[in-house]
């Protein structure tokens, strides 16, 4: 690399991103090759854009034993429909549009089972999303405006099944709650425990003087 | 090269080159390849000087036998000499070579009969400035002419100096007291300025009698020793480690004072000068409890670090979230069991308020571990005090909030919560943390020892914290 690559000082941008997978079940298991299942494996970007404004290309590493076990898609949607019958790791790896941006990757479990989703037509399906942010720090300068460019402002909700917003607020809920709990707990025995030291103090010297 | 070896070889004999070329030339004739030989091992030979890699003629350099009988056999003369280190014009024999007869050197051996000059005194210096009450001038006379005698061999000349002469028994350190002064008085007399050096007899006697002892103890003095020395050192480790662990704390409380994520958590700037502050009057505060007591300082503290991503570059926010690897086992499942608890997940979806608030409770889930097995330690402490105390007749009651120990699984009852002596929480979390690892219980065995140790009545056994200890017998004899 002969050229600088400039990058926007003091800039962070966050892009939010839902992978996840879909599954059902087969009508009845394949003799040929015992599978059971039909799967996607999705990445989507959280907010309603265009990601290829920033996106280049997303790579999917399956399980080895899948033929042609890295699919490289180029063009939303960036995902990966197979059939099988077990589950394992997937690492999605995401290229940018600026190859000096390295690569970053996740790793999404594959999900056959559980965790079952009704649809709004009455069928069910396996279905997990799961919400994460990709974090630029001081971004070239051609990715900033990249970002930029793709900029979408709400949550694509169309997109899908869970209610992610709602799963946000109530994981943070959560977490709010049971902060302040502990938090008025370490109060509490950090209290007990400087009463109880002075108390050891005054006892201890009750006990000596008495020798 | 070769040929200076060569030439050291053969001790520089002048036909010595000479010979060497004659022997080389049959060599230099063009050499076939023997059979079965590899290439490479034949052309590191072939065509060159190999007087370096052919074995030398070792047995005529090295091996010279010893040449005896060259020479004509002198002869020696057994003849009569005079030692001049002898007074008593003793005549002995001996061998000298016949041509060495006429040199007539002084006896060899006379120059290791050292005279040692043995200080004379008048009767008027002894009158005047040697009279001491202790000795008569004869007996001083008869010291002297021992000494004299004697060469100064202090051992022989205590071991003849006869003591019935006199009627007093005079020990080593006596006699060379004497002699010393003596010595030193004279010199002084004849040479004012001079600075002689003086025999500090008490000294000399005090030292003995140390070796003495220390020669003469017994195998249980010694056992004994060993013993308070290996205590002693225990003692020094164990104060140390409280020191530690006092700076430990100190961190600690600032924690649970500020309570924030990593990238919030104040570790510098304006807090610094207050924090030590504190240190300091929180460090004077415990120095004047007497005795080895329950510290609250006794605890160590590790915060929990998530990774910070700092430099510029791309990451999830998932990665913000990661437990540190080296974290250990008890503590990973204590951060499992409360979130399984309060219904909160392992790996929640990564929005950055959602990371801010796990990776502040989770640290916080530390704490509450590092208090509750303070508080575990204090517990016990007041318990045994307790007991300590009701053994001389007095009472108190713990107050239930100490009482970590009855803590039930899933926290307090309404009822036990908020009244005077009671805890100000239900303690819901603090009930799924568990503390009893293998390392808490060493640190009540340690501090069972400590007690025992300023321990004065035997009935101490009856206190909890020496059933978990055992009989220790060396202890008990000592009190």
């Amino acid at each position: 690399m002969a050229e600088v690559i400039e990058r926007m000082k003091k800039k962070t941008l966050v892009k939010p991103i839902v992978y996840g997978n879909t599954a059902t079940p087969l009508l009845q298991k394949r003799d040929s090759d015992q599978h059971t299942h039909q799967w996607t494996v999705f990445l989507k970007p959280y907010l309603a854009e265009d990601p290829t404004k920033w996106i280049r290309k997303v790579q999917f590493k399956l399980h080895e034993s899948y033929a042609n076990q890295t699919r490289i898609i180029e063009t939303p949607p960036y995902e990966v429909t197979e059939t099988g019958w077990g589950e394992f790791e997937i690492q999605i790896r995401i290229y940018f549009v600026d190859n000096n941006e390295k690569p970053i990757s996740v790793f999404h479990y594959l999900r056959l089972f559980q965790p079952v989703v009704e649809l709004p037509s009455g069928k069910s399906v396996v279905c997990t999303e799961f919400y994460d942010e990709i974090i630029f720090q001081e971004p070239t300068v051609q990715m900033y405006r990249a970002l930029q460019a793709g900029d979408g402002k709400r949550p694509d909700k169309q997109a899908f099944l869970n209610d992610i917003e709602h799963i946000k607020n109530r994981t943070r809920e959560l977490g709010e709650v049971a902060q302040k709990e502990i938090a008025a707990e370490i109060e509490d025995l950090r209290e007990s425990l400087k009463e109880a030291h002075k108390l050891i103090v005054k006892y201890a010297n009750e006990y000596t003087e008495q020798e | 090269m070769i040929g200076d070896a060569h030439q050291i070889l053969l001790g520089g004999a002048a036909d010595a080159p000479k010979e060497t070329t004659s022997k080389k030339t049959p060599k230099q004739t063009p050499i076939r390849k023997p059979e079965g030989m590899k290439r490479e091992l034949f052309n590191l030979i072939a065509g060159k000087d190999i007087t370096s890699v052919m074995p030398t003629d070792v047995k005529k350099t090295y091996k010279q036998k010893f040449q005896t009988g060259f020479r004509a056999v002198r002869k020696f003369k057994w003849i009569p000499f005079t030692n001049e280190g002898r007074t008593d014009n003793l005549m002995l024999n001996h061998w000298v070579r016949s041509d060495k007869i006429e040199a007539q050197t002084p006896y060899a051996f006379a120059k290791f009969n050292r005279v040692i000059e043995i200080p004379t005194y008048t009767d008027e210096e002894y009158e005047n400035h040697l009279k001491i009450a202790k000795w008569t001038r004869e007996e001083t006379d008869y010291l002297f002419d021992v000494c004299r005698q004697f060469d100064l061999r202090w051992f022989i000349v205590a071991d003849r100096y006869d003591c019935k002469k006199f009627g007093v028994n005079r020990s080593a350190e006596d006699l060379k007291e004497r002699f010393y002064q003596i010595q030193y008085e004279l010199q002084l007399l004849r040479d004012p300025s001079s600075t002689p050096t003086g025999y500090d007899a008490d000294h000399e006697r005090r030292r003995k009698e140390q070796l003495n002892k220390q020669w003469n103890r017994t195998k249980e003095q010694l056992q004994e020793e060993e013993n308070l020395i290996a205590e002693m050192r225990r003692i020094d480790q164990r104060k140390k480690e409280r020191e530690k662990k006092a700076h430990d704390l100190q961190k600690l409380i600032n924690m649970s004072e500020q309570p924030a994520s990593p990238s919030t958590a104040g570790f510098s700037g304006a807090a610094a000068g207050k924090r030590n502050k504190q240190f300091r009057t929180k460090a004077g505060s415990i120095s004047m409890a007497p005795g080895p007591l329950f510290n609250p300082l006794d605890i160590s503290v590790t915060a929990l670090r998530f990774s910070e991503f700092k430099s510029s570059g791309v990451h999830m926010r998932g990665q913000e979230m990661k437990l540190p690897t080296n974290i250990g086992q008890k503590k990973l499942k204590n951060i499992e069991v409360v979130l399984e608890k309060c219904k909160m997940e392992m790996n929640p979806v990564a929005s950055e308020s959602i990371m801010k608030v796990y990776n502040d409770f989770r640290s916080q889930i530390m704490l509450a571990q590092e208090l509750k097995s303070a508080m575990q330690t204090a517990e016990f402490e007041l318990e045994s005090l307790r007991t300590k105390l009701q053994e001389q007749g007095k009472d108190f009651d713990i107050d239930p909030r100490f009482r970590i120990s009855q803590l039930p699984e899933g926290g307090l009852d309404d009822d036990m919560v908020g009244g005077p002596g009671m805890a100000s929480t239900a303690r819901r979390i603090t009930s799924w943390i568990d503390c009893s690892s293998s390392k808490e219980i060493s640190t009540f065995q340690a501090n069972a020892r400590k007690r025992k140790a300023t321990a004065t009545t035997p009935t101490l056994t009856s206190t909890p914290s020496s059933s978990s200890m055992g009989g220790d017998p060396k202890r008990r004899k000592n009190n």
